[in-house]
């Protein structure tokens, strides 16, 4: 009887140890598993927020190199950048933004000429910067491309080899006669641009062989203005429908290979003409300084040979500062206009300069 | 035997030996010492919190009681100092028919300065110049610098200072510009600013 | 025997507690003057921008003095300054375009340039100008010199003048 009294105790001992081991087992599981989870969700909320960081600083980092400033010179860089760039503008405004996909950060450029198509997506980025003369130096024009968008030349006439020519070294280029347009084949690229100088040409491609032609098919139209193969015109920017058919988004006119490049690269109506909109202000603000100081010559004494000169500089001068008032609509008869007095004053300036030894025009 | 008895056994303190008793009685340490060896550790610890606290102390009354780095309104660097030897050089001096000091240094290192104006030479007039133009800069601004001029031809032409600019000082700048003699020789301006004075 | 364990545990928990103590003292010191070492770097990389800054402004086509076609370096033009200082001045009443040009590239700062060779007599318009005035509450860096030769295209002279850029918050 002894016995199993204390057999007796020695088992509830047993049942109350029992009891206690599992019951740490179970807290050891919860406790275990909340901690856990808690380092986990930590973690993951470490990952993403650095991929956050690094889109903004990719973004940063493209900022540097896209907003040139007004001193620099002719240069082209190719930047290593896997990540989609994703850019808009306001055709009817100066406005104009870009930003890395998943990034919150929005990189605003309003006072910057950059011609872009609407999205970029590859390995590398190639920028190029040109300086925008007319005829003095206005602001540097840059280009964003890369080598996944294949540029078609179509035909070859001047203009087409001059743009062919002009345009920047790295980029994919090709040309085809009018002839061979049609059967044009699909060599994969993000986006075909093809670029003619006349749209009669452009439903004859037959673009079966395209997959997502909708998406990746666009024409820019080049349309020279009277008398001149490159100093002004319109161009017509299309893009491909599911319609089997290439519709127009509109005619913006160009001053210059620059802006047709521009017009080029961007493939765009709206980024085109927002980015030509920035041109002409600055060409209006410029043209503005350069009035006021050849009144200041003209009141000069010491300059009186030259006065006249000034006089016709300040002429000039003003009728760049009318056509280049930045409207709703853009008229072709303002470029025409402003090409006329860029080649005057173009031609007065070295001559105020070389032969009356007076202070120049720019 | 009882439960109650092998609880009784489980919970009884183990007796102890009889060595242990023994040991218990005639070495426990006496109260005294146990005391003391406390207090020095304390004491210990109290010297050592001391010292660390006096030598953070030190370090910090040195760092802010260095001599005051010369506060300077303006700010200047070596690329600066260099920009300002080209500008001086491109200046026009009207006492010499505007010719660019560049112009009147370079006549005045040559091995025959032929420059003459108003009976004064290129090399007075260079000098004249280049006293007026650091007055108005680097000596208005309180700065410590040294500018030399040489040339093959005449050695040192020129040499002003101000405030004991010398080689003793820890933090220098030097700017230098080259400018073409006959001959493929060149005259070698050398301006040292001392930042820390 | 338990009194002296309790001792010794109070002994223990008291030196932990001190060397915890010397150890923040120590921290905070250590950051105190890193933060005063990083503050100094940071205004030195400020005051560079600012020269860099200033070089650029001096290449500008509004600025810049081009003779014959070819731009020199560090050199304003002393009329071009006139222009564009009072064009800035204007504007800046009416916030209209040209004014927003010129904000977006200097924000708030403060540059002017004084002819120091062979005038230096600092008067606005002939040997003093003001080019930008848009300062902020504090200023981020020193006033920042930069040497540039001034051009009068009449006369065909350089001076010597020094081109002053500060930048506020």
């Amino acid at each position: 009887m002894v016995n199993a009294g204390g057999l007796m105790l020695q088992i509830k001992c047993l049942d109350k140890r029992g009891f206690a081991l599992q019951f740490t087992w179970l807290f050891v599981l919860i406790a275990g598993a909340i901690i856990l989870g808690f380092f986990f969700s930590l973690i993951n909320n470490l990952m993403h927020g650095e991929e956050v960081q690094t889109d903004i600083k990719a973004t940063q980092e493209l900022d540097a190199l896209i907003k040139i400033n007004l001193a620099s010179g002719d240069t082209q860089k190719i930047v290593l950048f896997d990540k989609k760039i994703i850019f808009s503008a306001d055709s009817g405004s100066t406005y104009s933004e870009y930003y890395v996909e998943n990034s919150p950060y929005i990189a605003k450029y309003e006072y910057n000429a950059v011609f872009s198509p609407n999205e970029l997506e590859g390995d590398e980025v190639i920028i190029q910067n040109v300086m925008f003369k007319a005829p003095f130096r206005t602001l540097p024009v840059v280009y964003v491309s890369n080598k996944d968008i294949e540029y078609v030349f179509v035909n070859t006439s001047t203009i087409i080899n001059l743009v062919s020519s002009y345009l920047p070294e790295n980029l994919t280029k090709a040309s085809v006669s009018r002839g061979l347009m049609p059967d044009y084949p699909d060599n994969n690229y993000d986006h075909t641009v093809f670029i003619l100088d006349d749209a009669a040409y452009l439903n004859s491609l037959r673009p079966n062989s395209f997959r997502n032609a909708d998406k990746r098919l666009f024409a820019v139209v080049i349309t020279p203005g009277q008398n001149t193969i490159y100093g002004y015109g319109n161009l017509t920017f299309y893009h491909y429908t599911s319609s089997n058919d290439f519709v127009s988004d509109g005619s913006v006119p160009f001053l210059d290979l620059t802006t047709i490049v521009g017009g080029v690269i961007s493939h765009d109506k709206a980024i085109y003409e927002c980015n030509l909109r920035k041109v002409l202000k600055r060409i209006n603000l410029l043209t503005d300084l350069h009035t006021q100081r050849m009144r200041h010559y003209q009141d000069d004494i010491s300059l009186f040979e030259c006065k006249n000169l000034y006089q016709t500089a300040i002429a000039h001068l003003e009728n760049m500062k009318e056509s280049s008032i930045d409207g709703e609509k853009l008229f072709t008869e303002d470029f025409q206009n402003l090409l006329i007095s860029i080649n005057e004053l173009r031609i007065l300036n070295p001559y105020i300069i070389g032969t009356k030894d007076c202070p120049g025009i720019y | 035997m009882s439960l109650y008895n092998n609880i009784a056994s489980m919970l009884r303190k183990p007796r102890k030996t009889r060595a242990q008793e023994h040991n218990r009685r005639f070495y426990r340490k006496p109260d005294n010492e146990t005391n003391k060896k406390s207090q020095l550790e304390m004491i210990g610890l109290t010297v050592i919190v001391v010292i660390v606290i006096t030598g953070l102390l030190i370090v910090t009354v040195y760092k802010f009681n260095n001599p005051p780095r010369n506060i300077q309104k303006r700010y200047i660097n070596k690329e600066t100092a260099t920009n300002l030897l080209i500008a001086m050089t491109n200046t026009n001096v009207g006492e010499c028919n505007n010719l660019s000091l560049g112009n009147l240094l370079s006549d005045c290192g040559s091995s025959y300065p032929s420059i003459n104006c108003f009976d004064y030479t290129s090399c007075e007039i260079a000098n004249q110049t280049i006293n007026t133009l650091l007055n108005q800069t680097l000596v208005d601004w309180d700065l410590s610098f040294e500018l030399n001029i040489s040339s093959p031809f005449q050695d040192i032409i020129s040499h002003f200072a101000n405030l004991n600019c010398d080689s003793t000082s820890k933090q220098q700048e030097q700017a230098f510009e080259l400018l073409p003699l006959e001959a493929q020789n060149v005259l070698e301006i050398t301006l040292i600013l001392c930042l820390d004075r | 025997m338990r009194k002296r364990a309790q001792m010794q545990m109070t002994e223990t928990i008291f030196v932990v507690f001190i060397i915890l103590i010397i150890i923040m003292l120590g921290f905070v010191f250590y950051s105190k003057f890193q933060e005063i070492s990083i503050k100094e770097k940071e205004k030195i990389l400020r005051n560079i921008e600012v020269i860099k800054l200033a070089h650029r402004i001096s290449s500008w086509p509004e600025l810049e003095c081009s003779i014959a076609g070819a731009e020199r370096f560090a050199c304003l033009d002393m009329v071009k300054l006139e222009v564009l200082g009072d064009f800035i001045n204007r504007t800046m009443k009416t916030n209209s375009y040209g004014f927003n040009y010129y904000y977006d590239l200097l924000k708030n700062s403060k540059i002017t340039i004084t002819e120091v060779y062979p005038s230096s007599t600092k008067t606005l318009g002939t040997d003093y100008w003001l080019l930008y005035d848009n300062p902020g509450s504090t200023p981020l860096t020193d006033a920042v010199i930069i040497p540039v030769n001034l051009y009068n295209p009449v006369s065909k002279t350089y001076a010597l003048g020094m081109m002053e850029v500060q930048i506020f918050k």
